[in-house]
């Protein structure tokens, strides 16, 4: 039953979701790629070595004086290629889906990026209207030694214990 | 199909942690539910049917904010944010609570475990515990009312509210102080197991639940007539069916503020029918308690 109950802990503490719920940091909002308008946020934040989820959004290019997007472009081939700014490691690339996303409207990829450092994203779109390009800076901080979510979950069942504890007492009292 | 839609319809996010709580949950409840039915000497007692369709039913509901295409367009267009806000605030605590899952729950464990639990359970809310009085203190319908109130006003701050468009994590934090601070209201209006407090008279009881209105109806009035985008957020995502930002957060404010105070409203409807309901089956008072000579005069006259 112990083990029972660290298994379903362990799966309500998995991390996993967060890269693919939620958006993350915004890197480009509403630029222009050619015919589309490009939207792109990456996670974790601050962009680390190690593992990299980045989520994007190619819409029809936006009117009106609110210079708001247009609808959702579905369907467009999408790739995701980091290079670092200063050399020393070859290119990363990743093709971004319709069917990685969660949300079928977005395109995701997902990347290890190898080291920290200064690197340039660039996207590249390839759909019914055209092809379109563009780009932006990513710091890259060092790997962290740390997982703030099992220290605040360290923290969570160490408040319960002690209430627990507190709770138990309080009878014989 | 058009491409849009058939994207939306397959939207759906497999969570596994929330999926297993909700499964766990369903068996267990259903469990208990099962051993007390078999127990119970009457057939429609604790372990009513509609006890197990309800508690159901918020799970289900629950898995359709947490799971399906409301969640993930949840970040693309605010009125649906505002509709998963609403489930989880307003329609699966009270189904949740209606069932009162205490004893369900505790019934569906394994026997071990249950005496254990119960024991547990026992020690806190014993009568003597000072973590009763503590719990009574601080889940009292006056505090229960500061937080729910507290946690829905303040979740709109654009600062919150971006926060957790942008973060995962900070996104789980709102639905779940949205869900406690809903469940903790709530309990406090069905009356369900564990009851540490006083129970409510009716009359306070539909007074608690109206004066959650005004709070719930000026925050949504503020968010539909604001006039400007206040969750910038929405400016970057790309609009659907030609409904543009501010358009799409003057729907928010209004099913915030419509339907979301109608539900209040039935609770009250709801209340006041139970209540006159209980009126009705008392027993006539007897001839000899009002058909006196003083009581049979008119109102204001003094017989002499």
């Amino acid at each position: 039953m112990k083990r029972l109950m660290l298994l379903l802990l362990l799966i309500t503490a998995l991390p996993a979701s967060a890269s693919a719920h939620g958006g993350g940091a915004p890197q480009m909002v509403n630029e222009s790629a050619g015919p589309y308008w490009v939207s792109v946020w990456t996670s974790p934040e601050p962009a680390r070595e190690g593992p990299l989820h980045v989520s994007l959004a190619i819409a029809q290019p936006g009117q009106g004086q609110e210079q708001q997007a247009g609808p959702p472009v579905l369907g467009a081939s999408v790739q995701v290629t980091l290079t670092p700014r200063s050399g020393g490691f070859a290119a990363i690339n990743a093709p971004a889906t319709n069917e990685q996303s969660a949300n079928k409207l977005f395109y995701e990829a997902d990347l290890s990026i190898p080291s920290a450092g200064d690197w340039t994203v660039e996207i590249d779109v390839d759909g019914a209207e055209g092809s379109g390009q563009a780009r932006f800076n990513l710091a890259v901080r060092p790997a962290q030694s740390s997982n703030g979510l099992l220290l605040g979950g360290l923290a969570f069942v160490l408040l319960a214990g002690f209430f627990l504890f507190y709770a138990l007492r309080s009878r014989h009292d | 199909m058009d491409p849009v839609i058939r994207a939306i319809l397959l939207s759906w996010e497999w969570r596994i942690e929330v999926l297993i709580p909700l499964v766990v949950a369903g068996v267990v409840f259903f469990v208990g539910w099962r051993r007390l039915r078999l127990k119970g000497r009457r057939p429609h007692g604790l372990a009513n049917g509609w006890r197990l369709v309800s508690y159901w039913v918020g799970l289900l509901l629950i898995g359709l904010a947490l799971l399906s295409p409301i969640d993930v367009l949840a970040g693309q267009l605010f009125f649906m944010h505002m509709i998963q806000h609403l489930l989880l605030v307003m329609i699966v605590p009270p189904l949740l609570m209606l069932a009162n899952p205490m004893p369900f729950l505790l019934w569906g464990l394994p026997d071990a475990v249950r005496h254990k639990a119960g024991a547990a359970l026992s020690n806190v809310l014993h009568r003597k515990s000072s973590t009763r009085k503590t719990l009574r203190t601080i889940t009292s319908p006056g505090v229960a009312w500061i937080i729910f109130v507290f946690v829905i006003i303040g979740w709109h701050d654009p600062n919150l509210y971006n926060a957790a468009l942008r973060n995962a994590v900070v996104h789980d934090l709102e639905h779940l102080t949205f869900f406690g601070a809903a469940m903790l209201y709530w309990w406090h209006v069905v009356g369900a197991g564990p009851r540490i407090h006083k129970r409510f008279s009716r009359t306070a009881q539909v007074m608690y639940v109206i004066a959650a209105i005004p709070p719930n109806m000026l925050t949504g009035i503020a968010i539909a007539f604001a006039g400007q985008v206040i969750y910038s957020h929405y400016l970057s995502m790309p609009r659907l069916w030609g409904i543009d930002a501010i358009d799409d957060q003057t729907l928010a404010g209004v099913i915030m503020w419509v339907p979301g105070s109608m539900m209040y409203i039935v609770v009250v409807l709801i209340l006041t029918a139970r209540w006159l309901e209980g009126e009705e089956r008392k027993p006539p008072l007897p001839a000899s308690k009002w058909a006196t000579d003083e009581r049979m005069a008119a109102p204001g006259l003094k017989r002499r």
